[in-house]
């Protein structure tokens, strides 16, 4: 093994040591009552603010969707058919083109 | 006070009891949990948790097993369950700030690695450390650090986890050969 390879061991070896020399930390000494607080408050855990703003959230995107789906799907609604088929015929006279599908396609 | 009244006592719900059980596990829990969070202020909160959820559940508790058994299981899912979220989230971040995680891990606190456990003049050398434990798997992860951080024997983290001596000493091992690998693979590119 090269002297690379040994340096690596030898480092990893020590990193790994560290764990040897771990001292204890110690706890805060108001720990019980800061327990105490959100127990008594009731907002004992992470999870009771973050369902509402979950809640909310949901219900932004559930909106959305629905505002959207309100405003595109008008769109595609028979009712507007005829609309569109006299938009795009205005288009196809702009543009000299044939619109009629049937009429095939001739070179001049 | 007897382990047995300790526990007849909480499930009461008495206050004396609750803040006799804080007392005795407060340095348990903390340091475990540093030891799968390795930032003071992420691991205090969770201890917060940890003794919120004993409070919580101790009628789920069954007679028989140790309370220092129980403690230790819910400080281990609490730590895995913080670490799987921020692991969802770095993976996602859109998918986080949508169903508000992003909230709740700014209410947690920051991933800065600060253990005051090390020395100084080791904290880099720690952090190193963690990043490599970090990559193991889960119950490598588990095993390893409850051996190695809070000195449990085979037996306890057997009871711990819920699974056999055989596996722990497995786990254990393979942790060990795993992080000796990512070591020396880190050291061998940071040249």
């Amino acid at each position: 093994m090269n002297k690379n390879g040994l340096n690596q061991k030898k480092e990893a070896e020590k990193t790994l040591g560290i764990l040897d020399n771990l001292k204890r930390v110690e706890s805060d000494p108001l720990l019980f009552e800061k327990i105490q607080g959100r127990l008594d408050t009731g907002t004992s855990d992470k999870q009771a603010t973050i369902v509402p703003m979950t809640l909310l959230k949901y219900a932004a995107a559930i909106l959305l969707f629905v505002m959207n789906a309100y405003l595109v799907l008008p769109q595609f609604s028979d009712n507007s058919t005829a609309a569109q088929d006299d938009y795009i015929q205005e288009l196809a006279n702009d543009y000299a083109l044939t619109y009629d599908t049937d009429a095939g396609y001739e070179f001049n | 006070m007897e382990e047995r009244d300790l526990i007849a006592k909480l499930k009461t719900g008495d206050q004396e009891a609750f803040k006799l059980l804080v007392t005795q596990y407060q340095n348990i829990v903390l340091n475990t949990c540093l030891g799968f969070v390795p930032n003071l202020h992420d691991a205090e909160d969770l201890v917060q948790e940890v003794f919120i959820e004993v409070f919580r559940s101790i009628n789920k508790f069954k007679a028989g097993s140790k309370l220092s058994t129980w403690v230790y299981r819910i400080a281990v899912n609490k730590s895995l369950e913080l670490i799987r979220s921020r692991k969802r989230a770095k993976r996602n971040p859109f998918f986080k700030s949508l169903i508000g995680l992003e909230d709740y891990q700014d209410t947690i606190g920051s991933e800065t690695f600060y253990h005051p456990g090390f020395e100084l003049e080791n904290q880099e050398r720690a952090k190193v450390l963690y990043n490599a434990i970090d990559s193991l798997a889960e119950n490598q992860r588990t095993a390893f650090t409850l051996h190695k951080m809070e000195g449990l024997s085979y037996q306890e983290i057997s009871g711990i986890m819920e699974v056999s001596l055989s596996s722990v000493e497995s786990l254990i091992f393979r942790a060990r050969r795993n992080l000796k690998k990512k070591l020396e693979n880190f050291y061998k590119n940071d040249r």
